[in-house]
């Protein structure tokens, strides 16, 4: 038996240094590992032999198909890595195949970001229209007609009546009108001035404005709540200044400046080179503007604030031309 | 307003260089624009608010400086001499027949002036106030309104028909002639000063030409007076004129300063023009000034602060201010307002002048926010998941404007046949109306994208357009979803998008397509949409002339959606639909129709014909050429079966395939190929 094995082993072998290719390798496999094989055929002949040669039969036997079972792996491996040098070569550093990515407008996430850190705060938003009436937009906040104040909104009309809003503040008065105080919430939106049109001034715009009202609300507490704003809406800390203003619907009314989000103080273009951005307005809510919604006065007081979203997101991403957010070039919206 | 710095300091002393003092009254409320230096001067652009209409002088700005830097006010000292001998009723009348328009009025005559260039000091000081010198006469009263806020007028008394003053309304139809030049004809609401016979001035706003200070002029008549503002700004409006006089007519005047100014002016002129100030004055007045008490609480004052000012500080600011101190007691404080501060009248607006000049850097912040319940906002979910899942199709949301002008393709829509909303003051002949659709817009975005080499793009637009609503001055503010695509098979493409797009929604419902639809489509290729029974929008192919009129090389496709219908049929929390547990069997149809048949068509014999186990049929391929007869098409389909119950046979999805195609045959002479 001994013989017997050596010959086929060294057939294999012989085979298989000749194969060119995995086809070849297989053949060789299942002349001499298949059911009818070679070896097969030997080992069908063990049980013919004398009883005490059929152990050692039976050993070399199998020694042989390990190894002609490890000659046949080796050399499909040596194939297979010879094979793939010949084909074409990979190459990973191929470029990335994109999906198409689209882009949400950088004034809806600005509005989206705003409102989420006042929701936070446990502000609610709550929209208004965007055509209005008079009354809504300047007599309930304190503009009396014919008063100068009003030279300050300069707003397209569609009768003498009805308005586009020049600011959201009258989405307020509808809330405060339909609701019992305590209040807090947002109104953000779009707004309409007659400014002529530049890189920094825009006849159509969008603003975010909020109101509290409860008992005990202070200065202090306004305050509080627009510092917070502001750190989170811009992801750094920052120092805020309010400096005293006027605004009809306020009293005491204030504006908000931080330090400048860009240079972070130090003085940039964006700043002016001051190290300072003013932001927003604000101030406690003027009794009079309670009256006009029925509130009363003396129990509550609240705080409302106002600022541009267009020109905080010109800010925060340094965009020096208004317009391209109406023009809708999408090599400027596939930035956001 | 522009102030003169060293001027400031004749009204009161302080010892602060120009960039503090303007730190110092930006700090408490007067805000310095910017501030530059004038030779030995320096000017401040100060920033009057319109509640603050005593700020409009050197001797109000000065008021502040001593509120901020605890210093004393001064005025001018007065010593006009009158002429003993000739008064000024020998020369001049006034009367006021519109005292609601004009509460009070003054007048002084100064005789025998020459007319010429104000001295040099007087001239510098006007033009740091960015006032252009003019004569003598003139500049004083431009210098007195700017020490103390009065507008004054002079007029040349030779030229006042009848040396008659008559102050009144207007009569429409008069005309007079500005000394600007501009010839105003009256609609009747003014108050003008007048002569015997004619309208002189303007009252507030602009003097006339005719009797205007010149060169030849030897007797003046200096007017000193108060009118009613909302007069004012109604007439300076109404003509397009406006004046530093009327700038402050409008905002109100200190009642108790006419009299001064007026004294003041006429020093002035005798001392820069010669002449003599004759006795006496024409002084009709019809109000009286009030100067109301008005108290505070300091527990008010504390909570509307959220800190406590002390008491004496809070006397000290008030003093400070020029408010005299009647009494007060532990708990309160009052004071009596000046004529100059029409602005405080409410215990609140005492607390904000503490706020201010206590500062507010030293308040405190303060957070103590009660948890408070608020509602949940459906509808700003759906908006927001709708735009992150548009920008995941691939499509750049853009925004663009709600005012448009009206064309053709602005008003080619399916959601209004009338006109839409139009602006009575529009600033650009661009954007008069209010927009009824976003397509046109978006459209125009494409164009501009092509025009700059992007050749390739998927626009979406989320805002409101607004339809007019009869009978109501206010439009609906209807929020539409617009979406463009340049892309082969876009109307397909958009489709796919609202059907994902209701997927992600949670929409149950079925959208039902009509052919046809109002909008720049090609009316072969547009759609009219339904959601149950609810308009939903429209969808089409932009038709060729309008592609070739924006200069688009090709195309695009447009759908424009009511999104409000999309809201109420959104479903954001969706209950789980069991997945099926027996495998499906899939079979394929080719069959040739006519070339008018549509898949619509198809698709509904399929389904009506179709037995309960077809689970979905979906189109993968229409084609035409060899192998299908001339004006024919073939459109190859697969079905798929499945039964809830167990797994289905070939047998039976066989059958039903045969039963299907049958149908086909029957109804659309369908032949199998």
């Amino acid at each position: 038996m001994q013989q017997v094995a050596n010959t086929i082993l060294r057939a294999v072998e012989r085979r298989l240094r000749q194969a060119t290719d995995i086809d070849s390798v297989e053949q060789v496999r299942v002349q001499y590992l298949g059911r009818k094989g070679s070896i097969a055929k030997e080992l069908a002949k063990i049980p013919a032999l004398p009883d005490d040669e059929k152990p050692t039969a039976g050993r070399e036997l199998n020694n042989l198909k390990q190894r002609v079972s490890e000659l046949i792996e080796e050399t499909r491996s040596r194939l297979t890595t010879e094979q793939a040098g010949v084909g074409p070569r990979p190459d990973p550093t191929m470029p990335g195949l994109r999906r198409p990515r689209g882009t949400i407008h950088p004034i809806s996430r600005t509005m989206e970001e705003m409102v989420d850190i006042f929701r936070t705060l446990g502000f609610e938003a709550v929209e208004g229209p965007e055509v209005e009436t008079d009354w809504y937009n300047f007599e309930a906040l304190n503009i009396p007609a014919d008063h100068p104040a009003r030279d300050d909104w300069d707003t397209f009309y569609i009768t003498d009546d009805t308005l586009l809003r020049p600011h959201t503040s009258p989405g307020q008065i509808r809330v405060m009108e339909s609701r019992r105080p305590p209040l807090r919430i947002v109104v953000p939106g779009r707004c309409f001035r007659r400014d002529t049109e530049d890189a920094r001034h825009f006849s159509m715009f969008h603003q975010l404005e909020g109101l509290m009202v409860d008992e005990g609300v202070s200065f202090g507490d306004l305050k509080a709540v627009l510092h917070i704003f502001l750190r989170q809406f811009f992801r750094q800390e920052l120092d805020v200044r309010f400096e005293p203003d006027f605004f009809p619907f306020t009293e005491p009314s204030a504006q908000v400046h931080c330090t400048c989000v860009i240079c972070q103080g130090k003085g940039c273009q964006t700043c002016s080179y001051s190290g300072w951005l003013e932001l927003l307005g604000c101030g406690m809510v003027d009794p009079n503007v309670f009256e006009a919604v029925g509130y009363d006065a003396e129990r509550y007081t609240g705080f409302a604030f106002g600022m541009g979203a267009d020109r905080i997101a010109m800010l925060k991403h340094q965009i020096p031309d208004g317009r391209l957010f109406f023009q809708g070039d999408v090599r400027f919206l596939s930035q956001f | 307003m522009k102030a003169s710095y060293e001027w400031l300091k004749e009204f009161c002393e302080f010892d602060l260089p120009a960039h503090e003092l303007a730190g110092r009254l930006s700090h408490s409320g007067l805000g310095i624009e910017t501030y530059e230096p004038r030779g030995d001067d320096w000017m401040l652009d100060v920033e009057v608010k319109s509640n603050r209409p005593d700020c409009l002088s050197h001797l109000g700005i000065a008021r502040e400086v001593a509120a901020v830097t605890g210093g004393t006010v001064r005025r001018p000292e007065l010593k006009a001499s009158e002429d003993a001998d000739r008064a000024f009723t020998d020369l001049a009348a006034v009367e006021v027949t519109a005292p609601d328009l004009c509460p009070h009025y003054t007048a002084r005559v100064v005789t025998g002036v020459s007319v010429g260039p104000s001295p040099d000091w007087m001239q510098r000081r006007l033009e740091t106030c960015g006032v252009r010198p003019v004569n003598n006469v003139v500049d004083v009263t431009n210098y007195v309104m700017l020490e103390c806020g009065q507008p004054l007028h002079a007029f040349d008394l030779a030229l006042i028909g009848g040396r008659r003053i008559v102050v009144r309304q207007a009569a429409a139809g008069e005309v007079l002639t500005t000394i600007d030049g501009t010839e105003v004809r009256l609609n009747g609401d003014e108050c003008v000063i007048a002569d015997e016979s004619k309208p002189i001035a303007m009252a507030g706003i602009m003097g006339g030409l005719e009797s205007e200070i010149c060169e030849t002029t030897v007797d003046v008549l200096l007017e000193a007076a108060r009118f009613h503002p909302g007069s004012v700004r109604r007439s300076s409006r109404a003509h397009g004129l406006s004046s530093e006089s009327s700038y402050r007519f409008e905002r109100g005047i200190d009642p108790e300063i006419t009299d001064w100014a007026s004294r003041r002016a006429c020093q002035l002129i005798v001392e820069l023009a010669g002449g003599d100030l004759l006795q006496g004055s024409a002084d009709i007045r019809a109000d009286t000034t009030s100067t109301p008490e008005v108290t505070m609480r300091h527990s008010r004052l504390a909570l509307v602060l959220g800190i406590r000012v002390d008491r004496d500080e809070v006397e000290g600011i008030f003093r400070g201010l020029g408010l005299e101190v009647p009494g007060q007691d532990e708990a309160s404080i009052t004071v009596r307002v000046p004529s100059w501060r029409g602005d405080l009248r409410r215990e609140i607006d005492l607390i904000e002048e503490v706020a201010r000049i206590h500062g507010y850097d030293r308040i405190g912040e303060t957070t103590r926010m009660p948890v408070r319940a608020a509602q949940p906002d459906v509808a700003d979910v759906v908006q927001r998941r709708a735009r992150r899942f548009l920008a995941g199709q691939g499509f750049n949301e853009v925004m663009t404007y709600s005012l448009v002008a009206p064309t053709d393709l602005q008003l080619s829509q399916p959601w209004h046949d009338g006109a839409p909303v139009a602006v009575r003051n529009p600033v650009s002949a661009e954007r008069t109306h209010l927009r009824l659709t976003n397509m046109a817009n978006i459209l125009r975005v494409k164009g501009f994208n092509q025009a700059r080499g992007t050749e390739r793009v998927n626009l979406a637009e989320l805002g409101h357009v607004y339809i007019p609503r009869p009978g109501e001055h206010t439009p609906e503010e209807k929020l539409c979803l617009t979406l463009l695509t340049d892309e082969n098979d876009g109307l397909r493409l958009l489709k796919g998008v609202l059907e994902n797009l209701l997927l992600e929604l949670g929409v149950t419902g079925k959208v039902e397509e009509k052919p046809g639809c109002a909008g720049p489509f090609d009316p072969e290729q547009a759609l009219t949409l339904r959601l149950g029974d609810a308009p939903l929008g429209g969808a089409g192919v932009v038709s060729d002339r309008i592609a070739e009129d924006l200069d688009l090389r090709a195309a695009p496709a447009l759908m424009e959606l009511d999104f409000g219908v999309l809201t109420a049929a959104c479903r954001l929390d969706r209950p789980y639909e069991p997945i099926p547990p027996y495998p499906a069997t899939r079979r394929d149809l080719a069959i040739a129709v006519a070339e008018d048949v549509l898949w619509a068509d198809v698709e509904a014999c399929v389904r009506q014909s179709a037995p309960a186990i077809l689970e979905s049929i979906a189109l993968f391929d229409i084609y035409r050429g060899q192998g299908v007869p001339e004006g024919q098409k073939s459109v190859a389909f697969s079905l798929t079966f499945r039964r809830g119950d167990r797994t289905i046979t070939s047998e039976e999805a066989e059958q039903a395939r045969e039963a299907i195609l049958a149908a086909l045959e029957g109804q659309l002479n369908a032949r199998l190929r």
